[in-house]
């Protein structure tokens, strides 16, 4: 899938309210309390709708920062 | 759809409703769905724990409402069943407690789901101990409690189910990741359920469902087609209408008002109720009928004349693009939704689309049923005062009136006509079923109802009073449209003046508020002989009576 970091970033950001310029690609769940692990399982439900993908569970810890999920889409 | 989720959605953001969310899932993405109300939300799975402690989150603030869902699939996640029915057990008697002791908190609980498939497999069906059972027979006391207590109303999530299937619903990854049970379309439906039913509880759904005919309630068109020719039948597309026709039906036996709004000519339309045998509403089910060649606007508004209810409470439905376009833009507070292009689609649109989200409700009353006959004798009422003086009129009608003081079996229509009427009320004070019989056992309150019948029938109970003998204030006088101008409002203020009275009251304080809609109710305490006292800025005024 054709994804970039803005695209996930417009995601993340709106699931936290927080603004766009806030992040980066490099951004993680330990730059923002916010990205706690509710808000972690919320950014992954909104990504899952917006792209119409299943992140399994075993991934699921594993794509805390923009670049992961980024580099996720993009391999499915 | 045109005109969408105007009733709750478009509340400023400060009177939206506290709500308290608690449950045995984690509920907290519901968060982004749930735009009726202010939210918040328990811990994860400590609804036991908030519902049994006095100084917990639920007892301690005040909330609009709490919204209690279990999962049902959830709760019997336990090793064994029966441990998982006592936990039921314990939560229905911890519910009934809240409900009693809280009754001025609206409490919206969800019923219990049994899961698709248990190890049971087909013998889940046969035993007697078996999940499915231990949920049917928790789900018949919520039933019971939901009408034992007065502030409980409930939801079953098949609703939902059953319209979308589970495996859309269900969240497997999320859930062993966050006890995320649900799916954002579960989350979606269930905000969309609980504002509908928070809306019926308080009385809030629509009143009219206003009907064109042709491509509405039954194919094609009966000017040309006639009345055996148009497209109503038991197979075909003819069924899709007939079908239709028999939900709306459905609505009448629940107190919703018909009209019709239609061009055509009114002889076609009554050949069309004698001649065509597959009709199943009939020409009685309507209130009232415009059947001609003015403009459906106008009509509309000599329907709400008529009716003596506002166009903020019609639904039209009118397959005609033009017309819907046309009525949605100069009567802005009817409801117009779109109607469905396929026939095959209009039964189950009508069930979700406008009757799940226009006419909600939460339980029915006695009174709803009998509506339409009250609204169509009405009608008749109105002919007949046409053609000869009031005070004839009033006598040659044989009203005869009864009081009923403090009735604890009618607090749920004594609460329906606070929440409902609104132009001959004086006071236009709000109170929920719980507020009511809060009134009745007080030393305090009075609370009278009255009961009308004439030559035509009975209304039923269609006017309320309640007195505050401490304060000798009358705090709500109103009565329904439907008996207004028949001079029983005067006796209403006397019963209610004959109570205070009796607990020793001589100076009567009365007050009028007024509304965009009582107007019909200004200057009653003036010509019942009350002196105005005073009158605020904001057309407020006070009233005094000294008894004899």
């Amino acid at each position: 899938m054709n994804v970039t970091k803005h695209d996930v970033i417009a995601v993340v950001s709106d699931v936290l309210s927080l603004p766009t310029e806030s992040f980066s690609a490099a951004s993680s769940s330990e730059d923002f309390p916010e990205w706690d692990s509710l808000g972690h399982l919320r950014i992954c439900m909104a990504i899952e709708e917006a792209y119409g993908v299943k992140i399994e569970l075993e991934q699921m810890g594993e794509l805390t920062s923009v670049e992961c999920l980024v580099g996720f889409l993009q391999c499915v | 759809m045109t005109v969408e989720n105007k009733t709750l959605a478009n509340q400023s953001e400060t009177s939206l409703p506290k709500v308290l969310v608690l449950s045995n899932v984690n509920m907290a993405p519901i968060k982004s769905a749930l735009k009726w109300a202010l939210p918040t939300f328990g811990e994860f799975n400590d609804y036991l724990q908030v519902l049994s402690e006095e100084g917990s989150l639920a007892y301690n603030e005040s909330w609009d409402a709490i919204v209690i869902h279990l999962d049902g699939e959830t709760l019997f996640e336990k090793k064994s069943v029966d441990d998982a029915a006592a936990e039921g057990e314990m939560y229905i008697s911890l519910l009934e407690k809240f409900c009693e002791e809280r009754p001025s908190c609206t409490v919206l609980a969800s019923l219990l789901t049994a899961p698709a498939i248990t190890a049971m497999t087909f013998a889940e069906s046969t035993i007697d101990h078996s999940t499915s059972a231990h949920i049917e027979r928790l789900n018949q006391e919520l039933r019971a409690l939901s009408n034992q207590v007065t502030n409980l109303a409930l939801l079953n999530p098949q609703m939902i189910t059953l319209q979308h299937g589970t495996k859309q619903l269900l969240n497997p990854n999320f859930w062993y990741a966050g006890r995320i049970r649900y799916s954002n379309l579960m989350f979606k439906e269930l905000s969309r359920a609980y504002r509908l039913l928070y809306l019926g509880y308080q009385s809030r759904a629509k009143k009219v469902l206003v009907l064109d005919l042709d491509n509405t309630l039954w194919g094609g068109v009966l000017g040309e087609e006639g009345p055996l020719g148009v497209k109503l039948s038991e197979d075909g597309v003819g069924k899709c209408f007939r079908d239709l026709q028999r939900l709306i039906a459905q609505l009448t036996t629940r107190g919703v008002l018909l009209a019709i709004n239609s061009k055509n000519n009114i002889s076609d339309v009554e050949e069309m109720f004698s001649k065509n045998s597959m009709m199943l509403l009939t020409q009685s089910d309507f209130a009232a009928i415009k059947a001609n060649w003015q403009d459906k606007v106008q009509n509309l508004r000599e329907l709400s004349e008529d009716l003596s209810l506002g166009l903020d409470s019609f639904v039209f439905l009118d397959d005609n693009p033009v017309e819907r376009q046309l009525v949605a833009e100069n009567l802005p507070e009817v409801i117009v939704p779109t109607f469905p292009t396929r026939p095959e689609e209009i039964p189950q649109w009508f069930l979700d689309q406008v009757v799940l989200e226009y006419f909600p409700v939460y339980r029915v009353t006695a009174e709803d049923r009998k509506k339409t006959e009250q609204y169509s004798r009405n009608s008749q009422r109105e002919s007949l005062k046409r053609n000869i003086d009031r005070e004839a009129f009033l006598k040659s009608l044989n009203i005869e009136v009864k009081y009923i003081v403090d009735s604890s079996e009618l607090v749920n229509r004594a609460s329906q006509m606070t929440q409902k009427t609104n132009q001959f009320n004086m006071t236009t004070k709000r109170y929920t079923p719980a507020q009511i019989a809060e009134f009745i056992a007080s030393d305090s309150h009075r609370v009278i109802l009255l009961d009308y019948r004439d030559r035509f029938g009975e209304e039923g109970i269609t006017g309320l009073a309640i007195v505050n003998c401490d304060s000798a204030e009358i705090d709500s006088l109103l009565l329904s449209c439907r008996i207004i101008g028949r001079g029983v409002e005067e006796g209403l203020l006397r019963k209610a003046e004959e109570l205070l009275a009796a607990s020793g009251q001589r100076e009567i304080k009365a007050e009028f508020i007024p509304t965009q809609k009582n107007t019909p109710a200004r200057g009653f305490y003036s010509r019942a002989g009350y002196n105005l006292l005073q009158e605020g800025e904001d057309g407020r005024q006070l009233y005094q009576s000294v008894l004899e």
